[in-house]
């Protein structure tokens, strides 16, 4: 399991928490799950833990929707697991990762990504998909359009906050300095026309 | 049946699950935040807390009154024992070890 792949399943998991308790723990969860799986919890066991608490937390708030509200939570987890891992198209990373980009302005992610990648030299076009509020500014995808085996699967994916707030959402890249490959991001804009968006969702057959 | 601890004090603790109790045992020497409990609560018991039983014990912890939240640091929510968990965390001691010295008796260990 990729890094990657495996923070989108846990950003499901929480997702399956209600508002109020992802407004108040949802950024420090976020933190917490990324540092339990730097020192190599299984991200299975994170996104388990996750979903039964969403589902307790859930069944608490409601109590005469416990069950229903409980087994809908589950559900949604277990759906939106395959989702998240095949919505990643990103390779894991074997190099060292040393240069950070992170967005800061959801509104100007592209020029923000663009000005980043010249500064750094790297050969990586920025496109951009009209999206909900929520994921403006978020990276969508990652793809790589040409490679040296060196550089094979070495940008990845910064889990962080979407825009306005929330939790789950990619907000920046690490790649490595000596990054000579050639990728397309794409990014998340505010739609032009009021209401209409594309729903992002990719599905990757299992072979690739 | 009721359990009771030192002074008649109410074991409040006695329902609120495993996880409760090392969440208070670990913040009795000081706040933690909820990466500091879980590395903490493991070298002492053993046990990894899952995040999700982490942050349900310590919303259960706080609506007791028993735990109270400090101010952010970062993206962090340090968490500190409150009075009134102290007491409840010596009072909870208290009836396991009167569990755990009937228990050696009875086996013919002696106590500790």
């Amino acid at each position: 399991m990729r890094r990657s792949q495996a923070s989108r399943i846990i950003a499901g998991a929480l997702g399956c928490y209600p508002t109020r308790w992802r407004s108040r723990h949802g950024d420090e969860a976020t933190e917490l799950a990324s540092a339990l799986l730097e020192d190599g919890t299984p991200w299975w066991s994170i996104a388990a833990s996750f979903l039964g608490g969403a589902a307790k937390e859930r069944a608490l708030r409601k109590p005469s929707l416990r069950v229903g509200s409980a087994l809908a939570s589950i559900a949604l987890g277990i759906a939106a697991a395959p989702l998240a891992l095949f919505a990643s198209l990103t390779p894991a990373s074997a190099s060292s990762t040393n240069i950070t980009i992170v967005i800061s302005r959801p509104g100007d992610a592209v020029r923000e990504l663009e000005s980043a990648f010249a500064a750094h030299h790297f050969k990586i076009a920025v496109a951009e998909r009209p999206v909900s509020t929520d994921l403006v500014g978020s990276i969508l995808s990652v793809s790589t359009v040409r490679t040296s085996s060196d550089n094979a699967g070495a940008i990845k994916e910064l889990l962080g906050r979407c825009n306005g707030g929330g939790s789950g959402c990619m907000d920046g890249l690490v790649l490595p300095p000596n990054y000579s490959g050639s990728a397309r991001v794409t990014v998340g804009v505010a739609s032009t026309s009021k209401g209409v968006y594309h729903l992002y969702l990719a599905i990757v057959p299992r072979n690739q | 049946m009721t359990s009771r601890g030192l002074g008649d004090l109410p074991d409040v603790l006695r329902r609120a699950g495993d996880a409760s109790v090392l969440i208070l045992t670990s913040l009795a020497d000081g706040p933690k935040h909820g990466y500091a409990l879980i590395q903490d609560i493991k070298s002492f018991s053993g046990v990894q807390l899952g995040p999700g039983t982490l942050y349900g014990a310590l919303d259960r912890l706080e609506r007791l009154g028993l735990i109270a939240e400090l101010p952010t640091e970062d993206r962090r929510h340090p968490y500190r024992v409150t009075a009134a968990g102290v007491t409840a965390l010596r009072s909870h001691l208290d009836a396991l070890e009167r569990v755990s010295v009937t228990g050696r008796l009875r086996l013919g260990l002696g106590t500790v």
